[in-house]
């Protein structure tokens, strides 16, 4: 009875955002955050207008979706917040078996029984009401019953007043007899004086009233005439037309209190049965059937309203006390149902199943004894089962699949019939897609592709926002940021000390960590160059000095130095030369420093002097070029020198020359 | 025939007029000589004095004999040549450098000639030629 179950499911996911007071139907304030449950879903159904009790306010079940609409919010009925914490706070609770359970439940079967119609036996009423005060006093009765009693006492003075009614009209019909009696004899000839008691034989009137006195007066007017008997006929006439108006207007009164009566009472019918009481609902049914037997238990609901249509869509016909009554019973006899499956899957171990069809029966009869009273040993082997559910709802909604994945592999192990196929597909899904985005991040960051990076960092991060690999890469990300600018600011503190052959060494290192840099790389790529040049520079001195040219070698690590005139090995040599070559060397400095004071004559005697030591020697000819230059500054230079290269200035020479060691 | 009585010069008036004319010729030479001689009295320059301190020597005419090594330079100026000078004491010549400014374009300078000359060092230490004779 698939409708029954889902019409019951609507009844009691109203109850429950009622009960939790969520939601304010009538205010127009935006729904308050469910805190994380995403179930919710703002449909764009048109804001209800109409709010009173049994209109368009009241829930409605889609079958195809199960979800239930209600005040312009669609809700999934088996995964929502309070459903689901409702349902872990009764899996913790300890079952309702104390003595004081047992004696309300008692009571409750008692008036049941005894509102039953059974064969040779009509339901005693008065039992029943008399049982309804000592009910109401349990707690868990909420005092639903005083709430009946009060309802039947209220027909009860209705049903009170008809017969007083009943009686008053007959009393007026009298009346109008006799009235239309006197009537008949005041309209006939003045032929006889009526002095005496109004005809009908001495009698008393049979009521009081009006008419009544209006006779007694009569007589005190012994000398009537013709306009007064014509004025006391009109008096009589008005007198039965208003007695008429009164009983019709006594049978409407009635009519209208008892139709009032009904309607109170199925509101509350139809509200225990949304609160899912079904056995207030079966017992406020079966008064109402008794109270207004025989008459009309159609429910006065409005036409085309949510409720007319959850009983009349489903049922094809209007809907009737009794089919409340039917819906309840078939309700209690399903949440048996769903109990006794519970017990046979829970002993199977299959949990998932197990708490599905317990969560199915609690929705439904929260509050009946089947569900109250079943054992908590029982409930707390669903318990941890659904918590580890719920949280894994809670990590596919924020995506935290991390968390996710362990939960389904928990999930798994406790429960054999539990179906992980569609969240595991989900997660993997997730993670592959979220680890591509990461992956393609990558490449963009060694393409320096900026932009890049960051679509795909957020395109990963909408995927999977826990994604270790995510986390993982902004920590590389940063280091890389950190260990860039810690590469760099060793680059320029080697740079500063003109330390060219350590940035060589570690010129990979240094390489990776400027390519955002290109001013830096070009900066390397001279230290590189010169370091290049100074090597080569060391190779031909060692191999001239091999061939016993120590002028040559010494020459070859002097042009070196000018560029990298703090290099050991440089430095090394330089001094190991100079030993060899100290007349040359001292030449070479005397002419450097006159020549820096401008005496061109005597720097040209230490160069030319030079040259005669080592007719090859670069820096001599250079500074013979240079001297001449400065004596004879025109440009018809006749020099004997061929100049291949530039000359250097007197500043680019090795300023502090190594002093000469021993004369050669 | 009469013996004719043969003329007499004097012997001494003779060898009197010879003399006076020898030494007339003499001191003709003596003098001339003497005075066109333009190293007379020039100090020869020590080159490692100069090449040591050159500004000790800056406005000085030294004497100065050595070879032409090299020719470094030539301008509108002058020529500027390397020359490998004699040192005073003996020994391996100094190379320095000497210009012959433009007076002396006339005069044929060639590597491995060799000249005494009259020069003057200058405030920026060059040796100016001044006078030159070739040896």
């Amino acid at each position: 009875m698939k409708w029954t179950q889902l019409l019951l499911w609507s009844a009691a996911c109203a109850t429950s955002q009622l009960d939790a007071q969520v939601f304010d139907p009538g205010g127009g304030a935006p729904p308050p955050s469910n805190g994380g449950g995403n179930t919710t879903i703002n449909n764009s159904q048109p804001k209800q207008s109409n709010n009173q009790f049994l209109g368009n306010d009241t829930p409605f079940m889609d079958p195809g979706s199960e979800t239930t609409t209600w005040n312009g919010k669609a809700w999934n009925v088996t995964n929502n917040r309070l459903f689901r914490g409702r349902f872990e706070k009764y899996l913790a609770a300890p079952e309702d078996a104390g003595p004081q359970d047992e004696q309300y439940r008692k009571v409750m079967r008692e008036i049941i029984s005894s509102l039953t119609p059974k064969q040779g036996a009509l339901p005693n009423l008065s039992k029943a009401v008399g049982l309804l005060p000592v009910a109401a006093e349990f707690p868990i009765d909420a005092r639903l019953c005083d709430a009946i009693a009060s309802a039947i006492y209220t027909v009860w003075m209705v049903q009170k007043n008809e017969a007083a009614m009943v009686a008053a009209n007959k009393a007026m019909e009298k009346e109008i007899d006799n009235l239309a009696m006197r009537v008949e004899v005041g309209s006939e000839p003045p032929s006889t004086q009526t002095t005496g008691p109004a005809a009908g034989g001495g009698k008393p009137p049979a009521a009081g009233g009006n008419a009544a006195q209006a006779k007694q007066k009569a007589p005190a007017t012994n000398t009537s005439t013709d306009v007064t008997q014509f004025t006391r006929l009109g008096i009589d006439m008005q007198k039965i037309a208003e007695r008429q108006a009164l009983k019709v207007a006594n049978v409407a009164k009635f009519g209208i209190n008892e139709l009032k009566a009904k309607v109170e009472f199925q509101a509350l019918i139809v509200q225990l049965f949304l609160q899912r009481r079904f056995e207030h609902t079966l017992i406020a049914c079966r008064c109402y059937n008794t109270m207004f037997s025989g008459q009309d238990r159609e429910l006065k609901v409005k036409e085309g309203s949510d409720v007319e249509k959850m009983f009349a869509k489903g049922l094809g016909v209007n809907p009737t006390v009794s089919t409340l009554e039917a819906f309840a019973s078939e309700a209690m006899r399903d949440v048996d149902e769903g109990v006794q499956a519970f017990e046979y899957l829970i002993n199977k171990d299959e949990i998932q199943t197990a708490s599905n069809r317990l969560g199915e029966a609690f929705g439904v009869g929260e509050y009946l004894p089947r569900v109250r009273t079943l054992p908590r040993e029982k409930k707390e082997r669903v318990l941890e089962f659904v918590r580890d559910s719920n949280m894994l709802i809670s990590t596919l909604e924020v995506k935290d699949f991390g968390r996710a994945d362990e939960l389904l592999t928990k999930l798994r192990s406790k429960s054999k019939d539990f179906d992980d196929s569609k969240p595991r597909a989900l997660v993997e899904s997730s993670r592959a897609a979220a680890s591509l985005h990461i992956q393609a991040a990558k490449m963009a960051a060694l393409s320096q592709d900026t932009k890049k990076v960051e679509e795909e960092i957020r395109a990963a991060a909408e995927l999977w926002p826990t994604n270790p690999e995510l986390k993982n890469f902004s920590n590389d990300m940063a280091e890389n940021g950190n260990a860039q600018t810690r590469i760099l600011m060793d680059f320029e503190s080697l740079l500063a000390q003109k330390n060219y052959r350590q940035i060589t060494k570690d010129a990979t290192k240094y390489s990776a960590a400027m390519i955002t840099r290109p001013e830096k790389m070009e900066k390397l790529k001279e230290v590189v160059e010169i370091v290049k040049r100074s090597e080569m520079a060391v190779v031909k001195a060692d191999e001239l000095a091999r061939s016993d040219n120590a002028f040559g070698a010494w020459e070859s690590v002097q042009e070196a130095l000018i560029d990298q005139p703090d290099d050991n090995d440089l430095n090394k040599r330089s001094a190991q030369f100079s030993s060899q070559v100290s007349e040359f060397v001292n030449a070479l400095d005397r002419a450097k420093r006159l020549e820096e004071r401008k005496q061109y004559g005597a720097s040209l005697a230490w160069f030319l002097k030079a040259k005669r030591l080592y007719p090859a020697s670069r820096f001599a000819k250079d500074g013979i070029t240079r001297n001449s230059d400065a004596i004879l500054p025109d440009s018809t230079s006749l020099s004997s020198f061929d100049t291949p290269r530039p000359t250097k200035a007197s500043s680019d020479l090795p300023l502090d020359l190594p002093p000469p060691t021993s004369s050669k | 025939m009469a013996r004719r009585k043969k003329s007499s010069v004097s012997p001494t008036a003779i060898i009197s007029i010879i003399a006076a004319v020898a030494v007339g010729a003499g001191a003709i030479v003596f003098f001339k000589g003497k005075g066109a001689d333009p190293f007379d009295g020039l100090t020869k320059l020590d080159a490692g004095d100069y090449l040591t301190n050159p500004t000790s020597v800056s406005g000085n005419s030294y004497q100065l004999t050595g070879t032409v090594t090299e020719k470094l330079k030539q301008t509108d100026e002058g020529r500027l040549f390397s020359l490998a000078a004699k040192p005073l004491n003996g020994g391996e010549p100094m190379p320095v450098g000497i210009f012959f400014p433009a007076k002396f374009s006339a005069e044929n300078i060639l590597v491995g000639q060799e000249f005494t000359i009259k020069i003057e060092v200058k405030n920026n230490g060059l040796l100016e030629v001044k006078e030159l004779k070739r040896s």
